[in-house]
């Protein structure tokens, strides 16, 4: 477990199952934040142009937070990252617990 | 059936770090060249600590059996419904015994003679320690949203200037009503210096958690419903807040003379 705060955190689509599933991972198998915090990361620079892809990045090494604002300010990446959250979480929940 | 769990779990494990190293390999190769050494760091970054925990909660679990395991675990969620915040001589013993097992550090309910005035209580979600008199809220990483206390603990600063990555102050950390454990033997001078960053155990009996934290703080609750406080992090990663819960908390005494038990939450039963 255990940090639940990470730039892609307040994506995670609100449906109580979802949000069961995902704790459900978290308490079985923790690395899967990881595995989450990597395919987002992917998933989001796939999708930006070169100067977004810097922003992006100079953001995250800032912090989680500057990150996750920076985010905020897209609803074309908000939208995709929600989509692959949901998708992936449902994925690992069936392949890993 | 042990030995059909443990190679389940060892399946597992191995699924995950085939895909996390699956996902790295498709980051980096996604990524320009000049992103990536930035990507390599803060994922190094922020999952090392991880690492290193689950390292040290794997060292840390002793062999005990999966009954023993699911008998405790049974024996803390009965507890927790119990009224009441003190237990008798014989369950605390018995919960001393089996937490040290299991953890391998002796977990006792009361430390160089001072005991707390209960094991268990309901622990209260505290905003941010102002460590340094400069600090801001935009300077907090984890749960911002808990706010910043506008007075400094009874501890004093902890830094003099601005805080930067090498004055990092723990996220985990409880407050506790050292008053109450003033006597004529115990002046609270000698209580400060005897609490000052020691380590405790905190239990979330629910969801079978368990947190290491220090001492960072008094606790005063003049509305008396919560014994001890708990920092942001350890009551959002400790799952204190969830409904299962309710904030209900066992609280004993960790001994680290080596430390090498480091703050943050672990799962008490893999």
């Amino acid at each position: 477990m255990k940090k639940f705060d990470y730039f892609y955190t307040p994506y995670i689509p609100a449906t109580e199952s979802l949000q069961q599933q995902y704790l459900e991972l978290l308490l079985g198998e923790p690395e899967v934040e990881k595995y989450l915090y990597i395919t987002a990361l992917s998933k989001i620079l796939l999708s930006l142009n070169k100067e977004d892809q810097n922003s992006f990045v100079s953001q995250l090494a800032l912090s989680e937070l500057a990150a996750n604002q920076w985010i905020s300010t897209r609803p074309d990446i908000k939208e995709l990252l929600q989509e692959h959250l949901e998708r992936s979480i449902l994925a690992t929940h069936s392949q890993l617990l | 059936m042990p030995s059909t769990d443990s190679s389940l779990q060892r399946n597992r494990s191995g699924s995950i770090v085939a895909l996390i190293a699956s996902a790295e390999q498709q980051l980096f190769t996604a990524s320009p060249p000049e992103h990536s050494s930035v990507l390599k760091s803060v994922i190094s970054e922020r999952f090392s600590t991880r690492s290193e925990s689950q390292t040290q909660q794997k060292n840390l679990k002793s062999s005990l059996s999966l009954d023993e395991l699911a008998s405790i675990s049974k024996k803390l969620h009965e507890l927790s419904q119990l009224p009441g915040l003190v237990f008798d001589a014989e369950t605390e013993l018995y919960l001393e015994q089996q937490l040290a097992d299991m953890l391998g550090h002796e977990v006792s309910t009361h430390s160089e003679g001072i005991k707390l005035p209960f094991v268990k209580g309901i622990i209260d979600s505290l905003p941010h320690l102002l460590v340094s008199p400069s600090q801001k809220i935009n300077q907090i990483g984890q749960v911002p949203e808990a706010g910043l206390r506008n007075t400094r603990s009874i501890f004093g600063w902890q830094f003099s200037g601005i805080s930067d990555s090498s004055n990092k102050f723990p996220d985990f950390w409880v407050s506790l009503p050292l008053r109450s454990l003033v006597t004529t033997e115990y002046t609270y001078e000698t209580v400060k210096n005897w609490a000052y960053k020691k380590k405790m155990l905190i239990i979330n009996p629910a969801d079978s958690l368990y947190c290491i934290a220090t001492i960072q703080d008094e606790y005063l609750d003049p509305s008396n419903r919560h014994q001890f406080g708990g920092s942001p992090a350890l009551i959002r990663q400790g799952l204190f807040w969830s409904y299962h819960n309710l904030g209900r908390a066992f609280i004993f005494f960790i001994s680290d003379p080596n430390n090498t038990l480091k703050s943050g939450v672990y799962q008490l039963f893999s």
